[in-house]
Parts: C-alpha cells; structure tokens; sequence
C-alpha cells in the first residue's frame, strides 16, 4: 500500500474513514463536503465495500445514517455550518439511543448563508448544541490534513468504543489545504465492533430501539445511565492538543487554520528575538485543561487567534487568571489571519504593554 | 364419534397482549392486529423490523412481538431506507406511521424513497388529524373539520382544499403498489389484510415500494362516540379518500 499521498484536508478524513473501516457515507452536497464526499464515491465504484449515499437532504442524510448504524453499519456523515442543527438533531438520537456515529462538520462563514470562507463561528453553538437534551458529543478540530486523518481515526475508535456520536469540526481552508500525508506513520488498527446489529428475531430475542420513554422515573432512569457513561468517558478519554515552546511568557492560542497560520508567525517572532509558545487543542470535548493550565503557568501575555468573535475566547475564559494579560486578534467573513497580520499584532501587543 | 377440532383463527402470536393505550373506539387498534395476523399468515416474525413514527404509533414497540425501532417524528423513512441498505435483502422492512408525520414533515422523505424505489411496505394510518398531539390540523383534515387549531372548522382559504396525498405517489414510477381501505368496516378491514399482504409480498420479492393507507376515526378528536364518528367519517370521506387498489404490479403476485 501507498505510504504517500498528497491529500486535502477533507480527502485525509476520507481516507482514514476507510482505513478505519467505515462502510456508509450519507451525505448531501454542499461546499466541502462534497470534496469529502466525491472522494469516497471513487472508493465505492471501485467495489470495495464502501458505499455512498446521497438522499434528498441533510437531515434524510443523518437519519438514514441512525437506521443503517441500527443495523450494523459503521457510518461517516457530514455536513457544513448551514446544516449543523441537522447534525446536532441527530447527534441527540445517536447519544440518546448509543450508537457511533462520525460526523464532520465543515465551518464556513455566516449566519445565514454566509459564504464559503473558512470561519470558526459554529464552534460554541455545536459545543453546547451538542449537550441538548444533557446528550453529549466528543469534538475533535484537527487542523492539517495528516492531523484531520488522525482525528477521524481516533473519532472511530472512540464512536464504537463508547457507542457515541463524535463530531470533527473542520474550517473551509484546511478541508482544502493539501499535504504530503504519511499514511504508515498514523498507526490504522481495527477497531472491533462493540454492539450488536438489529435484525429480525432471528438473531435472538425481541430487539427495541426507541428513545421514547412516557415513564418519568424510566426516563430519569435513562439518563442516570447516560450520565454515568459521560463520566466514565471523562475519566478515560484526556482533549487532545499540540504544543510547541516551553516555559515562555508568551503563549499563542489557536486552533484549525489560525493555528498553521500562528505557527508561521510564531516562527518568524523567533528571528525577531521574541519566542513564544502556541497551544493547539485539537479537541474542545473533552477540553485539554489540564495542559492548558500547565502552559500557562509561566505565561504573563495570551494572544489568542480567532476567527469568530470571541468564541474562543469565551470558550477558555475559566482557565486564565487574573495575572494574564489577555490579547484577541479576530478576523471573520471568511478571512484567513495573515502571518503578516499576526507578527505587526503581536509587536504592537508587546510595546503597548 | 369423536370430534377433532383444529384452530383457524386466533389472538395473533405477533402481537402483545399487553393492554393498548389507544382510546376507546379508535382504529388503530384494529390496524396492529391486521399487521400483526399478516406477519403471522407470512411467518415473517422473524424476518422482520418494524419502525414506527411520532405520535400514536410510537408505542407500537410494545404492542407488536417483533423487532422495532421508534423513529424521530419526519423522519422513519428515512430511519427505514437505512436499515433496508444494511438488512433489506433478507429482512422485510415495514413502516407504521400517522399522516400527520408522513405527509407533513416527512413527506419529501416520502416521496424521494418511493421515487428510489426503496422495497419497503409502508403504513400511513390516516386519521384526519394529529391524534396524539391533541387533535390539531393534519395534511389530511378535511375542509370544514374541527381540529384544535382550527376551532371553527379548516379554512379551505388559509390552509387549501383537502389533497389525496396517497395517489400522489401513483406517477412515481418506483411505487409498486398503492391502495387504501376504510379500517371501520366490516368488509374493507378484509380486504385490508390483504392489501397489507400483498404490500409485503412486493417488497419480499423485491419488486419496489409498497404503500398501503388505512382511513380511520379518532372519536376522542371528533368528539364523537365510535358509531356517530364512523358515520361522520364515512360520509364526509366518500369521494374524497377512495378506497380500493390503485396501483399493483403488472405482472402478478397472486394472493
């Protein structure tokens, strides 16, 4: 097998999803993920198992996925920033009936339409969207594409190892970032089916699935259970982040695009006799908190790059003290922060201070 | 002289005996033992999920003795197109679901798994009203009809004249199979059964999709005993709902 390939971002999550033994994507066409979609379907004609479906509309997408994962499927889906409460929607069946489920969630600009540009504005609304009804939903932002193939790896192993839905959260510009990605380093391994498929009675006794339940103590129940699970999900599963630098007093926070652009510009100060560290949380749930606050122990100055306005900040607000000083630079409608932007914002930071 | 006797008829084995919540006078209770005798003339118990849509039918998983799945309101369509991608080779798929989830927030999902000719035999228990939801405005309620939000009878101008959706489907040329009968009477809960059968029978031996529409009355809704509600129903439905065969496949599947 190829160890090579120049991929985008978005084809990095279709590969992997392979890899990890995805055998239905329902999706419906929309910008990037149709990428991600047009990749897979060259998967399907080739016979290989996979199979993809395209149905009338986003929310068809996500339910025809519950019924195919209902009986055994190991499903991919994806949406974009216009649809994300479909996705949400069906994210709150999968929690309340435990089923895996992948779903990829590319973020462009809005609200409403908005454009196609790469914002990071549906980060709050899919994180606390995602706890409707007290379900919940792990949620990976990997940002280069050899990043997004490990998140989606991890996305599967974690969907059908809790019986859970998992949502990867990429902006338009790394869905089409190309890199060389090196597929032998990422480490695929099988990842064994935890649950049984729904068939006819045949396979054993009467099987329900339903998440209706009139009885309020069935009900409270119900959700004792799911709230032991997220809690013992807690307790295993760490967020994941990247870290580069050590011990600075000036720390970059930024996740997605923003962050590869950071990582330049951070690069750069470098030469300019100012080094600073770049904190990268790869995933918003579970938070990495724990490095979050060992980084910035040292730090006295956060720069935080967003692209929305103020999600991120509001996002990692309960972890900085009093005694950092807390810089935002925010760019929204679709712009991609600038290395430029970034070196002159930082300077002007430092001397102001 | 002794006497053997051998049973013909009987309580379904598909169906629980668990008491039902419906209402007193309601149809859909003769709806759960048509399919549930259908399921057993088949011996389809085991080759079989069922999936079940919002409001009154949402408890069918109680009710029926084989393998279910209560789908969100709109959308067991689509929960059904997905397990027939999984299983539909070998297990029969049926669908059991209230108009007011079909035709109204489900019907593009309707129309497009019918028009990709998904094999499923799908149930629309048409009452003329959301029963469930407490007696509002349904796709199907007819001009003139009381419901909860229509106090003083539907407008035909605020909310159109009253449209056959079932025999909206007999231009698409993925359905196989269409018909709809009177659960209230005698003689069309007969033919029903077959009806159901025979929407079954299509789907077992892959020939597309099969959709059978039941006309019943929610006497608690109407705010009417059974025997006024079937008779308001009745006369009030002649022309508009038909019943009978619309649609079948060319070449026989005899019953």
């Amino acid at each position: 097998m190829d160890k090579k390939r120049l991929l985008k971002g978005a084809e990095a999550i279709g590969e992997a999803a392979i890899r990890s033994g995805c055998n239905r994507f329902y999706g419906y066409p929309v910008p990037n993920q149709s990428d991600l979609m047009e990749y897979l379907i060259m998967e399907d004609v080739k016979g290989s198992g996979l199979r993809v479906f395209q149905p009338e509309d986003p929310l068809s997408a996500m339910f025809m996925a519950y019924g195919a994962t209902l009986a055994g499927a190991r499903v991919l889906t994806a949406v974009n920033s216009i649809d994300v409460p479909d996705a949400l929607r069906a994210v709150s069946y999968f929690s309340a009936a435990e089923l895996p489920l992948v779903c990829v969630v590319f973020s462009q600009s809005g609200p409403g339409s908005g454009n196609i540009y790469p914002e990071q504005s549906n980060t709050l609304s899919i994180l606390y969207g995602a706890r409707s009804g007290d379900g919940f939903a792990p949620l990976f932002t990997p940002s280069t594409p050899t990043d997004c193939a490990i998140a989606t790896h991890e996305a599967f192993r974690i969907a059908e190892t809790y019986r859970l839905p998992v949502i990867i959260l990429v902006d338009a510009a790394c869905a089409q970032l190309v890199e060389t990605v090196d597929l032998s380093a990422i480490g695929f391994k099988g990842i064994p089916k935890n649950r049984e498929a729904l068939q006819g009675m045949k396979s054993g006794g009467k099987q329900v699935s339903t998440t209706l339940y009139l009885d309020i103590e069935k009900m409270a129940g119900r959700k004792e259970a799911l709230r032991g699970k997220r809690s013992l999900f807690l307790e295993k599963i760490k967020g994941t982040y990247k870290l580069e630098g050590e011990g600075e007093e000036n720390l970059i926070v930024a996740f997605g695009i923003s962050a590869i652009q950071a990582k330049r510009a951070a690069d750069a100060l470098v030469n300019d006799h100012l080094p600073s560290m770049l904190f990268e949380p790869t995933s918003l749930y579970p938070f990495p908190e724990a490095p979050f606050e060992k980084a910035l122990k040292n730090a006295k100055r956060l720069f935080i790059i967003d692209m929305s306005e103020g999600q991120l900040e509001t996002l990692l607000k309960p972890y900085i003290p009093d005694s950092v000083a807390t810089h935002v630079f925010e760019t929204t409608g679709g712009a991609v922060p600038r290395v430029e932007q970034i070196k002159r914002w930082i300077n002007q930071a430092l001397q102001s201070s | 002289m002794e006497l053997k006797f051998e049973q013909i008829a009987g309580f379904p084995k598909s169906l629980s005996e668990k008491p039902q919540h419906f209402c007193p006078g309601c149809t859909h209770g003769v709806n759960v033992r048509l399919l549930a005798e259908v399921i057993d003339d088949l011996q389809a118990a085991e080759d079989i999920v069922g999936v079940c849509g919002m409001g009154c039918s949402a408890l069918l998983p109680d009710y029926l003795e084989f393998n279910m799945v209560a789908a969100p309101p709109g959308l067991s369509i689509p929960v059904a197109e997905g397990l027939s991608h999984e299983i539909g080779d070998h297990t029969l798929i049926v669908v059991y679901v209230g108009e007011g989830d079909l035709y109204g927030r489900g019907l593009s999902a309707l129309i497009h798994a019918a028009m990709r000719g998904v094999p499923l035999t799908v149930i629309c228990a048409n009452n003329l009203n959301m029963g469930m939801s407490g007696g509002h405005l349904s796709p199907t309620t007819l001009t003139g009809q009381k419901t909860a939000t229509t106090p003083r009878g539907k407008s035909a101008v605020k909310y159109g004249i009253t449209t056959d959706f079932s025999r909206l489907l007999l231009n698409i040329p993925g359905v196989s199979f269409v018909a709809r009968f009177r659960g209230f009477t005698a003689g069309e809960i007969r033919k029903g059964r077959e009806y159901i059968k025979r929407g079954l029978q299509i789907q077992k031996f892959q020939r597309g999709f099969a959709f059978v529409e039941i006309l019943g009355i929610c006497p608690t809704n109407l705010e009417l005993s059974p025997p006024e509600a079937v008779k308001r129903v009745k006369s009030a439905t002649s022309g508009i709902y038909p019943s009978g065969i619309f649609k079948t496949p060319e070449v026989g599947i005899t019953l």
